[in-house]
């Protein structure tokens, strides 16, 4: 996959996959409380710059809460 | 001609296969692990499956090879800005090249062929949608019984709607469906609900209607007009699945469970209750049935294929499905222990 900033690789992996965006996010766009995307181990939620650059071994996470027992 | 078995589990999507005695049967799966199934349909090779997850949401998915691989399907979605959410996708039904889709909540989305998913407005934006109610789960559009000149339409714990123009327009049949017992009627009747549990029509005969509901088992000979109790001989009037024969309309069967406060077949053994004459009388069908069971048995996983002699298909919450090739005269067991049994279709 390759997109030019953090942000537009967030949005990216989104759509590299059918149907991927409706398993991370909701139809009004919110991603599901019990999923995680992580940008090189950085939650995307706490990305503070989108437009940095990309370089070729960064690595998106998408971790589903594990529960129970 | 083999019969092939759609069941859905907590836990994913079994395929369950027989020859035309349906004796024996090959179970494959699951299909989709760890994922609810809570409808399924197939046609040929054509096998799609609503899935739902705690995590990921609800999806639909697709087999074009009888289940050996599958592909995501385009899923019903709410209009930007609607406050409804798509809880789960509870109905599946095919009308001539289009698909119609029954979702929690309460909306009917329709698409043809593979064009984009089109949810019904006139439904949507009925003048008594506000004052809906969920049922225990949810508000499910769990039946969609599509014709060219009338269709019909059962939400819980909305009612039966018909529609005679398309779509177009909706109209609650709910006149005559009232609890026997004075409490439950008042606690219904002060919130305007109807909760129609599954609802089935005689496909030679669209005035002629049957429901398992919250409150009984009901009979409608007008289109849904007026409705009336049918309960002599079961031993409860509370259930969930209902289905008619084939080839008789006067012939059904459902299944009684105990009542709304315990969510477990009637009487502590699995029985399915027979009527031959359009409710006037029902008999229990237990033959082969576990003489103990405190399972339940949910809204679809009551199912009758279409051959002669008919088969019957049940399966519990206790994760055990059971078929007759009989008509419910003699059953026997799957091998196979399933988790939770949330629905079990016949593909055709």
């Amino acid at each position: 996959m390759e997109a030019a900033s953090v942000g537009a690789a967030l949005v990216a992996a989104r759509d590299a996959f059918p149907d991927l965006r409706r398993l991370l996010n909701d139809e009004e766009g919110r991603r599901r409380p019990h999923v995680n995307v992580f940008y090189n181990g950085v939650s995307e939620d706490e990305i503070e710059d989108p437009d940095s650059a990309t370089t070729d071994r960064d690595e998106i996470l998408i971790i589903q809460a594990i529960s129970g027992g | 001609m083999d019969t092939r078995l759609l069941i859905g589990t907590n836990t994913g999507l079994f395929i369950a296969e027989s020859d035309e005695r349906r004796k024996d049967w090959r179970i494959s799966g699951p299909h989709h692990a760890g994922w609810q199934v809570y409808t399924a349909s197939g046609h040929g090779d054509e096998v799609m499956a609503a899935l739902s997850s705690g995590v990921w949401g609800p999806t639909l998915q697709r087999s074009q090879d009888g289940g050996r691989s599958w592909e995501p399907m385009d899923t019903p979605a709410f209009p930007e800005g609607s406050p409804r959410k798509l809880r789960q996708v509870w109905s599946l039904a095919n009308q001539d090249g289009t698909l119609h889709a029954g979702v929690a909540e309460a909306a009917l989305f329709s698409r043809k062929g593979s064009g984009a998913w089109e949810m019904n407005e006139a439904l949507e934006s009925h003048p008594t949608r506000e004052r809906w109610l969920p049922g225990a789960g949810g508000l499910c559009l769990h039946t969609i019984l599509p014709d060219r000149d009338r269709t019909y339409i059962a939400i819980s714990s909305v009612g039966v709607a018909r529609s005679d123009d398309g779509g177009r327009s909706w109209e609650l049949k709910n006149d005559g469906v009232v609890a026997a017992d004075a409490d439950l009627a008042a606690q219904f009747a002060e919130s305007q609900a109807c909760c129609t549990h599954k609802l089935v029509r005689d496909p030679a005969n669209a005035d002629l209607l049957f429901q398992q509901n919250h409150v009984g088992v009901f009979r409608s000979a007008d289109g849904g007009n007026s409705w009336e109790r049918i309960e002599s001989g079961l031993p409860s009037f509370f259930g969930f699945g209902l289905v008619m024969h084939p080839k008789d309309s006067r012939t059904l069967y459902n299944c009684p469970i105990v009542s709304q406060e315990v969510h477990m077949v009637a009487e502590g053994r699995l029985s399915l209750y027979r009527t031959r004459d359009a409710g006037d009388h029902w008999e229990s069908l237990d033959r082969g049935l576990p003489e103990q069971c405190f399972s339940n048995v949910l809204r679809d996983s009551l199912a009758i294929d279409a051959q002669d002699p008919a088969g019957l298909y049940v399966g519990t919450t206790g994760g055990e499905v059971f078929a007759s090739s009989d008509e419910g005269e003699s059953w026997s067991r799957l091998p196979a222990s399933f988790a939770r049994v949330t629905c079990v279709k016949v593909a055709s």
